[in-house]
């Protein structure tokens, strides 16, 4: 039921990575040799509402979207929250690092630093909720139905016991800001897009 | 009476400007150009009411980005039936970027929904 749930892999060129200890730009597969499961891999969309996701950022306007890092028949994917911008419906995917990264312009992926067993359970965290319908309502109080960064908020905190990921508060809204996601002290970047080999 | 030229040119001056009255590429223009220069309220004429909504939401906490020196530059439409979609971009060698309407009642609106 869960591979019913993944898309195929999009045939787009490879996008040039800068990865932590190397020298110069690998490939897709390059990430995939670094990342891990339960790791938060964010990215800059190219969709029209991206840079508004992007302005919600407090201290670090860059990225617009988040996911959580899987393994599946060792093979690494992505599980995210994301719906269709003409009708606002969506839910809870996994997809490959290649279909995540093909419409993004800047990316970075961060590793909560814990046991690995605890990263194993964010990641399955994030797997419990595919199928859960895009909460295009920003509500966070609704479980039920989550965005993006609520997700990895989700899965993260539920992981760890405590709450390293805290939503922000703006003129009363409260949402989860993708600057959110890896603001605690305990992530650390694996992968930046704008350290190249110097991370 | 007017001379016969002159009224061929005001004939077709006018059918110009109702074919492009409310034709998408019009509609996106003055939602995207209202948008950049922060123009919520005058932006959300050209919007359905979900994307007005999620104007409004940006627009409450302070999110939605603002470009006083936006050009919309049109590249090409696609219209299938009430759906159309309009490429433009924001100056002439900036981009493709893509906005979708929807015609309701006769009218076109553009209609993006939040995705990520």
């Amino acid at each position: 039921m869960f591979l019913l749930l993944f898309l195929p892999a999009l045939t787009a060129p490879d996008k040039q990575f800068c990865l932590k200890g190397m020298r110069s730009s690998g490939t897709i597969d390059a990430l995939a040799g670094i990342v891990d499961e339960g790791d938060i891999i964010l990215r800059y969309g190219n969709g029209f509402w991206s840079p508004f996701f992007r302005n919600v950022s407090r201290y670090e306007k860059r990225f617009s979207h988040a996911g959580v890092v899987v393994m599946e028949n060792g093979t690494f994917f992505v599980v995210h929250a994301s719906a269709h911008e003409m009708n606002g419906v969506g839910c809870v995917s996994c997809v490959s690092l290649r279909q995540f990264l093909s419409v993004s312009s800047d990316y970075a992926v961060y590793r909560f630093e814990t046991e690995k067993n605890v990263r194993w359970r964010i990641a399955e965290n994030a797997k419990s909720y595919i199928g859960r319908p895009f909460d295009s309502s920003f509500n966070i109080a609704d479980k039920n139905r989550v965005y993006c960064t609520e997700l990895v908020m989700h899965s993260v905190n539920d992981a760890v016991g405590y709450k390293a990921i805290s939503p922000t508060v703006v003129n009363g809204v409260v949402l989860v800001a993708p600057d959110d996601c890896y603001e605690d002290r305990s992530f650390v970047a694996v992968a930046d897009k704008r350290l190249p080999g110097n991370l | 009476m007017m001379h016969p030229l002159l009224s061929r040119i005001a004939i077709f001056a006018f059918l110009f400007l109702v074919s492009c009255g409310d034709s998408p590429q019009s509609v996106a223009r003055n939602f995207t150009e209202n948008l950049a220069k922060g123009r919520i309220s005058e932006a959300k004429k050209y919007a359905t009411e979900p994307t007005g909504e999620m104007l409004d939401f940006a627009s409450k906490i302070g999110a939605m980005p603002v470009n006083p020196d936006f050009t919309f530059v049109y590249v090409e439409k696609n219209v299938e039936g009430d759906k159309a979609t309009v490429i433009y971009r924001e100056s002439v060698d900036g981009p493709d970027e893509r906005i979708n309407l929807v015609r309701i009642d006769g009218k076109w609106k553009v209609h993006m929904q939040p995705t990520k």
